[in-house]
C-alpha cells in the first residue's frame, strides 16, 4: 500500500474547507498530547444536518487531508450520524491509513464526537 | 562530500565555500523550477537561479521563515508530490502547534546518510553502551530529537531508553550504566535537562558512577528549561565532569533544528561546526535580508544543499553567530554559536516539549524522584 492514498493526496494538496465558521453551532478542538496533531473543526447547522464545515489543522500529512475530507463527508448529516462515526468508517473514507496513521482516524473520530456534543448544548442553549 | 567528510572538513575555504555554493546553486534551482510558491518568492524578491551563479551569491537566495512548518497550508513548501514524501519529522515547541519537515526518499537517505557520516567523523563510535536519555522513537516515531540520537543506536553494541512514558527513571539509567561497567564502553546521549536530572540523581543519593576515560557524553535539544531559565552549558559540562569522571573534551553539544538539514556537532574544543553541505548565514536582526559579518549577532539561518522534498533555505527564530576559519581540533569552515531564541518566537523545541511532558507526569504521580534537593542545588 501507498504511504498516501489518492484521497489524502489530492486533500492535502488542495485542502478543503480551511479555516473557521463565523459564529459557529458547533465548535470542537482535540489534539493528540504524543504527536501533537491538532484539529479544530466548526459548523453550521441547517434545518438539523451540517450545512457547512470548516477546519484548522496542524500535524502530519495524512491528519491535514483526513480532516479536509471530514469537512466535505459530514455535510448533511446529523447529530445522531455524527454519533455513529467510528475509526473504521473514517479510515474507510479516507481511501485508508497506513500504519502509524491510525491515530488520524481516532483524532477524526473524538473531534467529530465532539462536535455533536458541541452542538447538542447549542441546540438545548437555543431551547430553554 | 558526505562519504569525504573529513577531507571535505579540511578543505582550504576558497575550495570549501565553491562546493558548499555549488551545491547550495544547484538545489536552489531545482527548487526554482519544481515549486511554484517558492518560486513566486524569488520573483519577487528580483532573485533566480541565473543572478545566483552571477555573482548574487548565496545570501541572495530567498529564506523560508521557520514558521511556516507549523501553518496550515503546509503543502505549498513542497516541491515534490506527497507521494514521494517518506518521513515526517516534528518538533513541538511550548504553543503545542507542532512544525512539520517532509522528505522524501532522495533526501531521507541523504540526511541519514550525512548524519551517519558526521557522527562516525566527530565521536568515532561503532561498539559500546549507550544510555539514552529522551525518548525512544517507538513512543515518539516522528520526534526529531528522538529520530536523530536513534541514529546512534546502530553504532552501538547495547542501548538502553530511560525515558518511557514520559517517565524518567534515573535508577534504572544508574543501574544500567552499572551493570556495563568493564564490559562495555558506556556513553550517554539525551536532552541536556534530563542529563542534568540524571546528575542531580546521583548527587542526591549519594551514588558513585564513573564512567570510562574515553566514554562520551552526546547532548541535543537546546539549553532552555520550560520553566523558565537556561541551563549553563559551561557548568553543566564541569558537573558531568566532575560526576562522571569523564574529560570535558568528551562532553559535545549538538545544535540543529528538523526544517534543515543540518546539525552542528561540537569537537573537542566546543566549537559547533556546521556540515560542508550546508552554509550558514547570520542575519541582521532588524532586517533579516542583510547578512551580517562574522561574530556579529544576529538571527541565524540555514541553506541546505541535501533537500529536493522542499526548499531547505530556512531563516530560523535562533540568535546566535557565525565565525569561519580554523579550529584547534584541525577542521576548517562555519562554526556557529547559539545564543537566545529571537525576541517574541516561541520558546519551541522537542527537549523543552519533553521535559513540560515529564514534569507533568510527575505532577500527575505525585513523583519527586527525579526533583533536584539541596544538595544538587548547591552543586550547581
Amino acid at each position: 500500500m501507498a504511504r498516501f492514498s489518492d484521497a489524502i493526496v489530492e486533500h492535502f494538496t488542495h485542502p478543503k474547507n480551511v479555516g473557521e465558521v463565523p459564529d459557529p453551532d458547533a465548535a470542537a478542538f482535540v489534539a493528540d498530547p504524543v504527536c501533537g496533531d491538532q484539529v479544530r473543526l466548526t459548523a453550521r447547522v441547517v434545518d438539523g444536518r451540517v450545512g457547512e464545515a470548516r477546519v484548522l489543522a496542524h500535524g502530519c500529512a495524512a491528519m491535514l487531508g483526513t480532516a479536509s475530507i471530514v469537512t466535505e463527508w459530514i455535510v448533511g448529516m446529523r447529530r445522531g450520524d455524527l454519533r455513529g462515526l467510528d475509526e473504521a468508517a473514517v479510515s474507510r473514507r479516507v481511501g485508508g491509513l497506513a500504519p502509524g496513521q491510525s491515530h488520524c482516524a481516532r483524532l477524526a473520530v473524538d473531534v467529530l464526537h465532539a462536535l455533536a456534543e458541541s452542538w447538542q448544548r447549542t441546540s438545548q442553549g437555543n431551547s430553554t | 562530500m558526505i562519504f569525504g567528510l573529513e577531507r571535505a572538513s579540511r578543505l582550504s575555504d576558497p575550495e570549501r565555500r565553491e562546493a558548499t555554493a555549488r551545491a547550495i546553486s544547484q538545489m536552489f534551482a531545482f527548487h526554482y523550477e519544481h515549486n511554484g510558491f517558492y518560486r513566486g518568492l524569488c520573483e519577487e524578491a528580483g532573485v533566480d537561479p541565473r543572478t545566483v551563479r552571477a555573482g548574487a551569491g548565496l545570501a541572495a537566495i530567498p529564506l523560508l521563515p521557520v514558521r511556516l512548518f507549523k501553518q496550515s497550508g503546509a503543502h505549498l513548501l513542497l516541491s515534490r508530490p506527497l507521494g514521494e514524501v517518506e518521513l515526517e519529522i516534528r518538533s513541538t515547541g511550548t504553543s503545542g502547534v507542532p512544525s512539520v519537515a517532509r522528505r522524501d526518499s532522495q533526501t531521507t537517505t541523504a540526511v541519514a546518510l550525512a548524519l551517519m557520516a558526521q557522527f562516525r567523523e566527530f565521536f568515532s563510535i561503532s561498539g559500546g553502551a549507550g544510555l539514552f536519555l529522551c525518548p525512544s522513537p517507538a513512543e515518539n516515531p516522528e520526534m526529531g530529537l528522538a529520530k536523530v540520537l536513534n541514529l546512534f543506536c546502530g553504532l552501538l553494541d547495547r542501548s538502553h531508553y530511560a525515558l518511557r512514558g514520559y517517565s524518567f527513571r534515573a535508577d534504572e539509567a544508574v543501574q544500567f550504566l552499572s551493570d556495563e561497567q568493564g564490559s562495555s564502553l558506556r556513553h550517554v546521549f539525551g536532552a541536556p535537562f534530563l542529563v542534568n536530572r540524571l546528575l542531580d540523581h546521583l548527587i542526591e543519593s549519594g551514588s558513585e558512577l564513573r564512567l570510562d576515560q574515553d566514554s562520551l557524553v552526546v547532548t541535543l535539544g537546546g539549553w532552555k528549561r520550560y520553566a523558565g531559565g537556561t541551563i549553563d552549558e559551561r557548568r553543566f559540562r564541569t558537573k558531568v565532569s566532575r560526576c562522571l569522571g569523564i574529560p570535558q573534551a568528551n562532553i559535545r553539544d549538538m545544535y540543529g533544528l528538523i526544517e534543515s538539514d543540518m546539525l552542528a556537532i561540537e569537537c573537542t574544543h566546543h566549537n559547533k561546526h556546521v556540515p560542508p553541505w550546508c552554509h550558514l548565514s547570520v542575519r541582521d536582526l532588524a532586517d533579516p535580508s542583510k547578512e551580517v559579518p562574522d561574530e556579529v549577532r544576529g538571527v541565524i539561518a540555514v541553506l541546505s544543499g541535501l533537500n529536493t522534498s522542499y526548499p531547505a533555505f530556512v531563516l530560523t527564530e535562533d540568535v546566535g553567530t557565525r565565525r569561519e576559519g580554523e579550529c584547534g581540533c584541525g577542521r576548517r569552515g562555519q562554526m556557529v554559536t547559539f545564543s537566545r531564541r529571537l525576541e517574541g518566537a516561541e520558546a519551541g523545541c522537542c527537549a523543552l516539549n519533553v521535559e513540560r511532558q515529564v514534569d507533568a507526569l510527575a505532577a500527575r504521580a505525585g513523583e519527586v524522584a527525579v526533583e533536584p534537593g539541596p544538595r544538587a542545588a548547591r552543586a550547581r
